[in-house]
């Protein structure tokens, strides 16, 4: 199976960590340097079978869990365009998603306006 | 002045009103006039953005198409906010229980949708996000005073309307904030969310709010600041290359501006800790 990144997600390394944004599902991911390494590399359409064969047998069972991972949450996608052979990064850790978090600032529909014991100001203006 | 020549049968009593003027606003740097032969939506509008009534000419007339009385009626606002709305064209975006498709021609935007004002608001946040690639839009309230300017951001119930407030005429708005990079340096802009006045300036720091029991200031590491911005930023959902944009500004944001919690105590002495303590 060929993978390359999902087209609605917008990525970047931060503070020591992968920082992944799921413009579909409104989620923020952060991923451990493992798992960012794993990610770097999907920018370009891999052959998974072919990039876990090389590696020992337990790190390639939790690579290949968390790629899978990745693929159910729809953040990686097949792709029939040629698969680029490369060097597999040697990863120490297993590669896990540290952490997870809902968008709360999507749209207006979100304001604060909407909270109940909100300041008066704060209520009465986006409700015409 | 001019009038609105229909035949009776189509009038409405709402409709039936003199037309007196555009609705001018400074949205941002961008200069919009409403336009809508509905009345009971004319003074929704003026009423919305008082604020930020501006008397020139405008780059972009928002036109509005009413089909269905006020939502707000009726309906509790997040169910409100499911009705369906056109804003014409082709961008299309889906957002917490709203979907709307948008076409933002030169120098005009067509709104179809319910009498009321959230459509416009969110075909102006596309524009200013679409004119503005260096930017985008932080849920925090602005701060300018002095030379000096300030976010105050944190989540809902934090304390930026009561702290907007109590800034007065250094609030630039409590609510929505615009962040701007223009030759390597951040500013912030007003935009009417909700309260507040046109306005842009040098952004100096942010601040995170919480409640406290006594003023409490404390400089922020990057990997804090990071986190308790991500949640803040208004990240546009519908197109990839721009949420990718708004990644690596809020990123360089963190790296750039000092970042602090702030605990304070909702009383006039704000405005003086604040900048004494900048």
């Amino acid at each position: 199976v060929t993978l390359i990144h999902a087209r609605h997600v917008a990525w970047r390394d931060i503070c020591e960590e992968f920082v992944v944004v799921d413009l579909a599902e409104k989620k923020i991911l952060g991923f451990n340097l493992s798992a960012g390494l794993v990610w770097c590399m999907l920018d370009q359409p891999r052959e998974i079978r072919t990039l876990t064969a090389t590696m020992e047998a337990a790190m390639q069972r939790q690579v290949t869990e968390f790629i899978n991972t990745l693929t159910d949450r729809g953040l990686l996608v097949e792709t029939d365009d040629p698969a680029l052979r490369c060097q597999w990064p040697l990863l120490v850790d297993p590669p896990i998603i540290s952490w997870c978090e809902t968008i709360q600032q999507a749209g207006q529909a979100s304001t604060c306006a909407f909270l109940p014991a909100q300041n008066p100001l704060c209520n009465q203006v986006p409700f015409s | 002045v001019c009038f609105f020549a229909r035949p009776k049968s189509a009038m409405q009593p709402s409709s039936l009103f003199l037309k007196q003027d555009l609705i001018r606003i400074q949205f941002g740097d961008i200069k919009v006039a409403v336009d809508t032969p509905d009345k009971r939506l004319f003074d929704l509008v003026k009423n919305r953005f008082a604020d930020f009534r501006s008397n020139e000419d405008p780059d972009v007339v928002v036109t509005c198409e009413i089909t269905s009385d006020s939502v707000f009626d009726k309906h509790p606002p997040g169910a409100a906010y499911q009705f369906p709305v056109i804003i014409t064209g082709t961008l299309e975006t889906e957002m917490v229980g709203f979907h709307f498709r948008a076409r933002f021609q030169e120098g005009n935007i067509h709104i179809i949708g319910p009498r009321a004002t959230y459509p416009i608001d969110f075909a102006l946040t596309h524009l200013w996000q679409r004119n503005h690639p260096h930017g985008f839009i932080l849920h925090g309230a602005g701060l300018l005073g002095d030379g000096r300017g300030w976010i105050a951001s944190g989540p809902s119930g934090c304390g930026k309307t009561t702290l907007a407030g109590l800034m007065g005429e250094q609030a630039l708005c409590d609510e929505y904030v615009g962040v701007l990079r223009q030759d390597h340096k951040f500013k912030i802009v007003g935009l009417p969310f909700w309260k507040g006045r046109p306005g842009s300036g040098r952004l100096d720091g942010i601040h995170f709010l919480a409640h406290g029991v006594e003023y409490k200031k404390a400089r922020l590491n990057r990997a804090c600041a990071w986190a308790a911005i991500r949640k803040q930023i208004g990240w546009p959902f519908n197109d990839p290359s721009a949420a990718q944009r708004t990644l690596d500004l809020a990123i360089a944001l963190v790296q750039e501006v000092p970042c602090f919690e702030l605990q304070f105590v909702p009383d006039a002495s704000i405005r003086q800790f604040l900048w004494e303590a900048a």
